[in-house]
């Protein structure tokens, strides 16, 4: 005990000096020492892109040691459970992987998290990055974390093949009547007109997200996440009923399969259309074969010209050892170039609006360009908006109930309690 | 039963004063290392469940206005609600399933000739495989579009059903949302605050095929035990029975059940634990559930520090899991204790 107590005074100690080092260092000089960097992606695409913006970092500054100390598993919950470890005992690693909202949050009360505001001015970041996502990493006028990439959550993925066996066509903007008419059509042709792998939950949770984000708009569900609005209002009800109709129209063995197995069933159009996160396009060109545009094409329920952001992004521990290599760590992140390659691996979009996609996949290009100039709003199932983690749960507990109960009253009620308990 | 084993195991004459010091001096390292890992943790993890807000890098231990607020909450969680019945159904089934299961399977193997060893290897294999392994193994199996309903069409079953009932045979296992026997009504008017159980108060049939796929795992294992005791009953009293002309199945339940009720007991002690703390499996094989059919304390504790990032949530669901466990193992090693001090 007493131990661990003096080396935190003394790490703490060397943050205060390193800091003040930092800070009248010269602009430019590149970092030295070591770093370590502690993320949760360590599958094929993940990790390869994780390793653009490490050469990256290493290429600009030649002196620094960085160790990639990723943890595998359980979509990055074993990794939490590491680092809760760690920064219990006073070893927190110059940078690591968090989302936005809730969960930095949570950090920033720890106050563990170097504030990097000074960084994004100096840098002109404010000005490149979407101020929805600048606001998802600020709590009290200070902003700690650099995106990577953003994902998009509501994305209609739709098989081309089961299109043409029901004679439908979704494309663009989809209305729940238009969507409804062409479901029941897949129907009459023996195609489940939604692949769903909700085995874990958040997959059924997300396709509940981007139904209430078309019927309550952007600005309605960023009302219901503050609390300004309660989610016993027509549009969450309206979008609760759809979901519930919607779920007789999956495949069978929806709660036996995980989100990959639904995109499988997609790529082999037994199924119509998965809603699923744009991670889902590089598993269906790498993993599947398909060609976008050809195989597969994609839509939006309500506006299409709305982004469910999910960002992934890095902070710099306040009591890491090496501040500055952290924030050259940051800094190679948010440089151009790093944006475009890692996000050519990673399947996202880059979160910085002037880098050129031109390079990227066609459905990227899209996303960028929607990012960049279209409505942003947080995700609540992937813990992206502003509100307490506990909250995120507290949707996933309430639509595993609502599978069951299908009851649209309990699921509002439970849902205004959650946020106002936030 | 007390005479028989009286015989078998004469009583042990305490040992003289000077070894129990040297056994205390032994013991004494890994006693302060069990008391500082274990129950130094257990009160610092019922401190965190007291607390208000406890966060790794901020461990504050500060209570709030009501420090017991965090249990109150627990219990109205219809989540946990679901998780304390599925824990204590699981535990029913998967008890009586192994327990009965395993004796009968040891009887068979006991009684075979030449092909005993392969049999018990047989029976005891599943036990080494991975937790994880058999949940997905298990999953597949379950699903309702591939394994056993795969097999229920082939094997002719289902249309056999369908022709005599007229109705689809088409189980959905771990698909299933349907809760069977549900009390609640009944709980509620004999339970004092009986209002607040917001679930269905039944047997989840999503549980059903999880109890399968456990016991098929630890079926080996009670197997194991009871073999052990079966071999460990002296040949000369089957034989003396049989002189006195008890038939076989007389024999075995007036003499063999009896003597291997201790054995029984200490299966389903450890069988019980294993039951109560079961994560893994479930988490590979069937998640949460529909409605949370198939959720367990373990599962939820997990979610809530990791996931919801609520600390006392968690640890206060841990130590609830801990008393429970406790009720069951504490009184088997009071009862042990006693047995092996002589009584």
């Amino acid at each position: 005990m007493f131990k661990a107590k003096t080396k935190v005074s003394v790490a703490a100690f060397t943050a205060v000096a390193l800091a003040f080092a930092v800070g009248t260092a010269p602009a430019n000089a590149a970092a030295t020492g070591e770093i370590e960097v502690f993320s949760w992606w360590t599958s094929g695409s993940e990790d390869a892109a994780l390793q653009a913006i490490i050469s990256a970092a290493q290429a600009a500054n030649p002196d620094l040691k960085i160790t990639n100390a990723a943890v595998a598993g359980g979509a990055g919950t074993n990794a939490k459970q590491v680092l809760a470890t760690r920064l219990a005992g006073g070893d927190a690693p110059e940078i690591w992987q968090t989302h936005p909202g809730g969960e930095l949050q949570n950090y920033v009360e720890q106050d563990v998290l170097t504030d990097m505001t000074a960084v994004y001015e100096s840098e002109g970041w404010n000005k490149v990055v979407p101020k929805e996502l600048v606001a998802s990493m600020t709590f009290n006028k200070k902003t700690y974390s650099v995106l990577t990439g953003v994902h998009r959550a509501n994305t209609m993925w739709v098989s081309s093949a089961a299109q043409k066996k029901a004679g439908v066509s979704l494309s663009g903007s989809i209305n729940w009547s238009t969507f409804k008419a062409a479901a029941l059509k897949m129907k009459a042709k023996g195609i489940d007109p939604i692949c769903l792998g909700d085995k874990d939950i958040w997959t059924a949770a997300q396709l509940l997200e981007a139904l209430i984000v078309a019927e309550e708009g952007a600005s309605g569900w960023n009302a219901l996440l503050d609390g300004s609005k309660s989610w016993g209002s027509a549009g969450v009800k309206r979008a609760v009923k759809n979901f519930n109709e919607a779920m007789t129209w999956t495949n069978a063995d929806h709660k036996a399969l995980d989100w990959t197995g639904a995109v499988a069933a997609l790529a082999k159009g037994t199924c119509g259309v998965n809603v699923m996160g744009d991670w889902a396009y590089g598993e269906l060109l790498v993993k599947h074969n398909k060609v976008d545009g050809k195989d597969f094409t994609y839509a939006t329920f309500g506006d299409a010209n709305t982004f469910v952001t999910v960002g992934d992004s890095f902070v710099i521990g306040k009591t890491a050892k090496n501040q500055a290599g952290g924030v050259a760590f940051a800094k190679a992140i948010m440089d151009p170039k790093v944006q475009l390659a890692f996000n050519k691996l990673k399947g996202s979009a880059p979160v910085r609006s002037d880098v050129s996609t031109k390079t990227l996949g066609k459905y990227q290009q899209g996303a960028a360009k929607v990012l960049a100039n279209g409505k942003r709003v947080p995700s609540l199932v992937h813990g992206q908006a502003n509100v307490a983690a506990a909250v995120g749960q507290a949707y996933a507990d309430s639509v595993t109930l609502l599978q069951a109960n299908k009851s649209v009253e309990k699921f509002t009620k439970a849902m205004d309690a959650a946020i106002a308990a936030n | 039963m007390s005479q028989v084993r009286g015989k078998s195991y004469p009583p042990v004459k305490r040992k003289k004063r000077g070894g129990d010091t040297k056994a205390a001096l032994l013991l004494l390292p890994s006693f302060l290392i069990v008391s500082v890992f274990v129950y130094v943790f257990i009160t610092y993890t019922i401190g965190v469940s007291l607390a208000e807000n406890w966060m790794p890098a901020k461990p504050s231990m500060a209570q709030g206005p009501d420090p017991f607020a965090t249990y109150k909450n627990l219990f109205e969680n219809p989540r946990f609600q679901s998780d304390l019945r599925n824990s204590f159904i699981f535990t029913v089934l998967f008890l009586l399933l192994t327990v009965i299961a395993g004796f009968f399977i040891a009887l068979a193997v006991h009684n075979m000739g030449r092909t005993k060893g392969f049999f018990r290897g047989v029976f005891l294999l599943p036990y080494a495989l991975s937790f994880i392994v058999t949940g997905v193994v298990w999953r597949w199996l379950f699903n309702p579009d591939s394994g056993v309903n795969l097999f229920l069409k082939y094997s002719g079953v289902a249309s056999a059903y369908k022709s005599i009932t007229g109705e689809e045979l088409r189980p959905e296992w771990l698909t299933s949302a349907t809760t069977v026997g549900d009390i609640s009504a009944l709980l509620e008017k004999i339970i004092p605050g009986g209002q607040y159980i917001q679930v269905e108060m039944g047997i989840p049939l999503a549980l059903i095929p999880v109890v399968i796929a456990t016991s098929w795992q630890l079926l080996g294992f009670a197997m194991a035990m009871f073999l052990a005791g079966l071999v460990s009953i002296p040949e000369e009293l089957r034989e003396a029975s049989m002189m006195d002309g008890a038939t076989g199945s007389r024999y075995y339940r007036s003499i063999a059940v009896p003597m291997l009720a201790p054995i029984a007991i200490t299966t389903l002690v450890i069988l019980t634990h294993v039951a109560l703390k079961i994560f893994d499996l479930i988490y590979a094989m069937s998640g949460s559930g529909i409605g949370f059919a198939t959720d367990m304390p373990g599962i939820f504790v997990y979610e809530s520090m990791y996931k919801a990032l609520k600390y006392n949530t968690g640890a206060a669901a841990s130590i609830v899991m801990l008393i429970i466990v406790c009720i069951v193992v504490v009184p088997y090693l009071i009862h042990s204790n006693r047995e092996t001090n002589g009584r």
